[in-house]
């Protein structure tokens, strides 16, 4: 390697885009590695996720490869796959091997998991109680498709490491959350989906009535029904947008 | 958990399958087999709720029936929210606008009553004559619907077929993975030949009949009961 050549990887040890120099090397780095077809689908033939895989590789001091084999993009949001955060925790030097500890009785809301490890000198650190209770009440099980439901075991232990990596070595994860919990964040609950639904489904029947006697006969066809409030306003703000069309 | 089932309120969605034999003095081999799993589920709190694909569509694609529903017979349809119950059941229709509509989402055209003129299927028979007599209605519908399945029941269905037939390593083909999209999406049929409806008129002197079965059903849990005690008290 030349000089220029270590001095633009020296300033990109500190960031990509810091310079101009540095930043143009590595768009032509990132033109090379995105054309591969051996990159993911979410990199393959896109420069600036292959731009932001170095940079967040350069910060963390991992291979560029690596970053793209194991970062998500959920709904744009850059995500961590779970086996690589215990990975990344299991590897940094810092602790010995993350540990699974599984508590309460099974069948229980209490029943959870946590993630344990010891640091360098010996001293146990222990992670955050991921119990059923907290499953629920995140609603992260209600979610359409949830993986709560179908591997439920596997799912507690990813989501302890997460929050240990989170507790224990912001540092690694950058703020990063795993793919799994995006999902569960991101995800809308099937509830909210449903009412989603619901309302797209009024406003199109909504559409076809040209006149207020066509809004009450719909009003009429859900009397006695628990209908929301969204779409109880929804019914009154297109009566009273025809009744003004009428005046 | 439950013991005493003297005032146990059956779910609507079950009450077909305690109907086998209804009106004879002795509940059957059927009923009876039924009743142990039930028993055993209230007794010990352990669900042995069957998962399927097919269970696994009709929940993620409730919504997609209900707006297919809805297009094909330009009628505005909510998804009740409410449940309801009486002496004898309890339940929570998908619909309840001036009549019960009961959706339930075909897994593929196969499974799809396309050409049926009359419900087949017995427990969704007594499922809505269940909910009318909750919501107090008159007339039902069953309503299969036929809806694009969702991706990630399609990703599931495709590794499964890559295992079944040798594919685990190299993916399937392109030609056999396009055939599993092509049998599980729709959007190629008109809709109006993916919604089928079957109604169902109520029948309030079967619903006194089941309600006859249900008190019978009722002393078969409670005889399971004093069953479960008895072996207690032996092994103690």
């Amino acid at each position: 390697m030349n000089e220029v050549a270590k001095i633009k990887m020296e300033k990109a040890d500190v960031s990509i885009f810091s310079t101009i120099e540095s930043f143009e090397h590595w768009q032509r780095v990132a033109k090379m590695i995105s054309s591969s077809d051996i990159v993911p689908k979410a990199y393959h033939g896109n420069v600036s996720n292959t731009m932001i895989a170095i940079e967040l590789a350069n910060r963390i001091g991992i291979s560029p490869f690596m970053v793209m084999q194991n970062l998500d993009v959920i709904q744009g949001r850059p995500s961590w796959n779970s086996t690589f955060i215990i990975a990344a925790l299991n590897s940094c030097g810092r602790f010995s091997a993350i540990r699974f500890v599984f508590e309460g009785k099974e069948g229980t809301d209490e029943y959870g998991c946590r993630a344990v490890s010891k640091d360098s000198e010996g001293l146990i650190l222990t992670g955050p109680l991921v119990n059923w209770k907290m499953v629920k009440d995140e609603g992260w099980l209600s979610k359409a498709g949830s993986k709560w439901k179908t591997m439920p075991e596997l799912m507690f232990q990813y989501r302890a490491a997460s929050f240990f990596g989170r507790l224990y070595a912001p540092d690694i994860l950058k703020g990063m959350h795993s793919a799994d919990e995006t999902m569960d964040i991101i995800k809308p609950t099937q509830k909210e989906n449903h009412s989603q639904q619901e309302l797209e489904r009024l406003n199109s029947h909504l559409d076809n009535c040209d006149t207020v006697d066509d809004v009450e006969i719909l009003e009429e066809s859900l009397s006695g029904q628990d209908v929301s409030e969204t779409v109880s306003k929804a019914i009154a703000a297109k009566k009273s947008e025809l009744k003004l069309n009428l005046q | 958990m439950r013991t005493d089932f003297t005032d146990y309120r059956f779910r609507a969605s079950s009450l077909g399958t305690l109907m086998t034999g209804l009106g004879k003095p002795k509940l059957s081999a059927t009923t009876q087999t039924e009743l142990k799993k039930l028993h055993r589920q209230e007794v010990f709190g352990k669900r042995t709720d069957i998962r399927s694909k097919y269970l696994d569509k009709g929940i993620q694609c409730e919504e997609l029936s209900i707006t297919l529903y809805s297009e094909v017979k330009n009628q505005f349809t909510v998804n009740n929210k409410t449940r309801k119950e009486n002496d004898f059941l309890s339940g929570e229709c998908d619909n309840a606008q001036k009549i019960i509509r009961e959706f339930k989402t075909s897994w593929d055209l196969s499974t799809f009553p396309m050409y049926d003129e009359e419900v087949k299927n017995k427990d969704y028979y007594w499922q809505c004559q269940a909910y009318m007599e909750l919501w107090d209605l008159d007339e039902a519908e069953l309503i299969y619907c036929l809806v694009n399945t969702p991706e990630g029941l399609i990703i599931r269905e495709t590794y499964y077929m890559e295992n079944k037939l040798g594919f685990a390593d190299v993916g399937l083909p392109d030609e056999l993975q396009k055939e599993i999209i092509n049998n599980m999406t729709f959007d190629d049929i008109p809709k109006e030949f993916r919604v089928k409806v079957f109604k169902i008129p109520r029948d309030k002197e079967a619903m006194r009949q089941a309600e006859t079965q249900i008190e019978m059903c009722r002393l078969y849990l409670n005889e399971l009961s004093v069953l479960l005690a008895g072996e207690l008290v032996t092994a103690l």
